[in-house]
C-alpha cells in the first residue's frame, strides 16, 4: 500500500505544548525555593462547544502554591485551542493588568492573546515578575517560615 | 450556632454600621467585598469595647477582607484568586466546613457569556478543594453581580445552585453522562414583596426595556451536606445595622449614606 502522509510526520512534534511549558515553569519555581512554593498547573474541567470565550479544548490555571500550608493561590488561567496557538490569557486582576499594560474590561480577552511560543514565553515573563507574583510568593515564604517555627 | 454576615460596603467607611451590627447581631464571621477601611483601623472599632475580633489576613486576594471573632489559625486560607478566597473552618469541637467568600466581576465589565464562563471555573475550584480536605461541607457566599436564576448559577457546570432543599437533598444531577453536585441556593425565597425583610440585596433603575429593578446579587449557596444545618429561615436580609436603617425614604438601599448593597446574615448549627 503507498503511503500518503507526508514524510516529516514522525513519533515525535518536535513542538512543546503551551502546558509543557507553563509545568517547567513551575517546577523552576520549586528548585528556586526548595519546592516551598511551587507552580502548579490545574486542568480546568470545561466542556467543549459552548461558544463561550473560556471554553477552548485545553484550559489550565497557573497556581502558586505554598506546599507546606496547603495553599494556592490562581495567578492566571490559559486556554488554547488543538493548534496549540493562540494561546489565550485571562487575568482577573486589575493591578495585574494595570502593571502589564493589558486591557480591561470586556475587550481583555482578546488582549492577552500570545500568538506563538516566542510571545507565549514572554507573556509568562512579565506575569512572574509582576509586583502581584513576587509579592505573593514572598507571602507564602513568610506564612512558611511562620507556620514552622 | 455561628452567625455570619456578608456585606459589599461599596468602598464607603461604614465603621460604625459594622460597629453596631456587630453588637445587635452577635456576627461570628464578617466578610466584606469592596472593603476600603484599613483593617487595623476596622478592628480597632470592632474591638473599641471588648477586644473579640480578628483580621483573618488574605494571601493572593484582593477583594474579600474577613474578621471573626476566634483566631485565624481556625480559618485557614485554602485557595485563592485575586476575587475568592476558599477558608477551612476548623472550630473545635464542631464539623469541619469550606467557607468560600468570593467578589464577582460586575455587569458593566463583564457580559453575560463572560460571568457564565468564570462560574465554571470557579465551580471547577471549588471541587478541587473539596477533594483535597476530603468533603463537600461548603458554603459559597458573596456578591455574585448575577441573580440567582442567571445562566451561571443554575447551569449543572456551573454552580448547579438549586431552589429547593427537595431536589439539593438529591446531591447531584446527571448531564450527558456526567454527575454534577448540587448547591442549594435559599436567595430564591427572598425575592420580592412577600418576604420577612427588603425585596432584594440591590436596587438598581435602569433605562432600558428589561430591568428586575431589586436583584439579589448578594447570595449564600450551601452544598446539600450542610442542609441539616440550617433552619428554615436562617438568612436575613438586613435593612438595618439594628440601629440605623440603610434604606432611604423611598425603601432601597441609600447609597449616599450607606453601601448600594445590603447586607445577609446568616446562621449555621455546625
Amino acid at each position: 500500500m503507498d503511503d500518503l502522509w507526508p514524510k516529516d510526520i514522525k513519533g515525535e512534534s518536535g513542538l512543546k505544548a503551551p502546558v509543557a511549558i507553563l509545568r517547567e515553569q513551575g517546577a523552576l519555581l520549586g528548585e528556586r525555593t526548595k519546592n516551598i512554593v511551587i507552580g502548579e498547573v490545574r486542568p480546568v474541567n470545561l466542556p467543549t462547544g459552548l461558544n463561550l470565550r473560556l471554553t477552548h479544548p485545553f484550559s489550565y490555571d497557573f497556581c502558586i502554591k505554598g506546599t507546606a500550608l496547603g495553599y494556592s493561590y490562581s495567578l492566571f488561567f490559559i486556554s488554547y485551542p488543538i493548534t496549540l496557538y493562540p494561546v489565550f490569557f485571562i487575568i482577573d486582576d486589575d493591578d495585574l493588568n494595570k502593571e502589564l499594560g493589558f486591557e480591561h474590561g470586556r475587550t481583555s480577552l482578546k488582549a492577552i492573546k500570545a500568538i506563538n511560543e516566542e510571545k507565549f514565553k514572554d507573556y509568562l515573563k512579565r506575569i512572574f515578575n509582576s509586583e502581584k507574583s513576587r509579592r505573593i510568593i514572598s507571602a507564602i515564604l513568610a506564612q512558611t517560615e511562620q507556620s514552622t517555627i | 450556632m455561628i452567625t455570619f454576615l456578608f456585606w459589599n460596603l461599596d468602598k464607603k467607611s461604614l465603621k460604625s454600621n459594622i460597629k453596631n451590627l456587630a453588637g445587635n447581631f452577635d456576627v461570628d464571621i464578617f466578610m466584606f467585598a469592596e472593603c476600603a477601611i484599613s483593617p487595623d483601623i476596622l478592628l480597632r472599632t470592632l474591638n473599641e469595647d471588648s477586644v473579640s475580633y480578628y483580621y483573618c489576613p488574605n494571601i493572593g486576594c484582593q477583594k474579600i477582607t474577613i474578621f471573626t471573632r476566634f483566631s485565624s489559625d481556625l480559618l485557614k486560607v485554602k485557595m485563592e484568586t485575586n476575587r475568592l478566597t476558599i477558608r477551612h473552618l476548623t472550630l473545635p469541637g464542631l464539623r469541619d466546613i469550606l467557607l468560600a467568600v468570593m467578589h464577582f466581576p460586575d455587569k458593566s465589565h463583564w457580559n453575560d457569556p463572560s460571568q457564565t464562563s468564570e462560574c465554571y471555573r470557579i465551580s471547577d475550584i471549588i471541587k478541587k478543594v473539596e477533594q483535597e480536605v476530603s468533603h463537600s461541607r461548603t458554603i459559597l457566599v458573596g456578591d455574585f453581580n448575577m441573580n440567582p436564576f442567571e445562566h451561571g448559577l443554575v447551569s449543572a457546570i456551573g454552580f448547579n445552585a438549586v431552589m429547593s432543599r427537595g431536589t439539593a437533598n438529591k446531591k447531584n444531577r446527571t448531564v450527558q453522562g456526567e454527575k454534577y453536585p448540587f448547591f442549594y441556593n435559599p436567595m430564591w425565597n427572598y425575592f420580592g414583596d412577600e418576604t420577612p425583610g427588603p425585596p432584594g440585596t440591590y436596587y438598581y433603575n435602569v433605562s432600558e426595556h428589561i430591568g428586575y429593578f431589586w436583584n439579589i446579587f448578594d447570595q449564600v449557596l450551601i452544598r446539600p451536606e450542610l442542609l441539616p444545618c440550617i433552619d428554615k429561615n436562617f438568612i436575613q436580609i438586613l435593612d438595618s445595622d439594628g440601629t440605623k436603617s440603610f434604606l432611604s425614604s423611598q425603601g432601597v438601599p441609600n447609597s449616599s449614606i450607606v453601601s448600594d448593597h445590603l447586607p445577609i446574615l446568616f446562621k449555621l448549627n455546625l
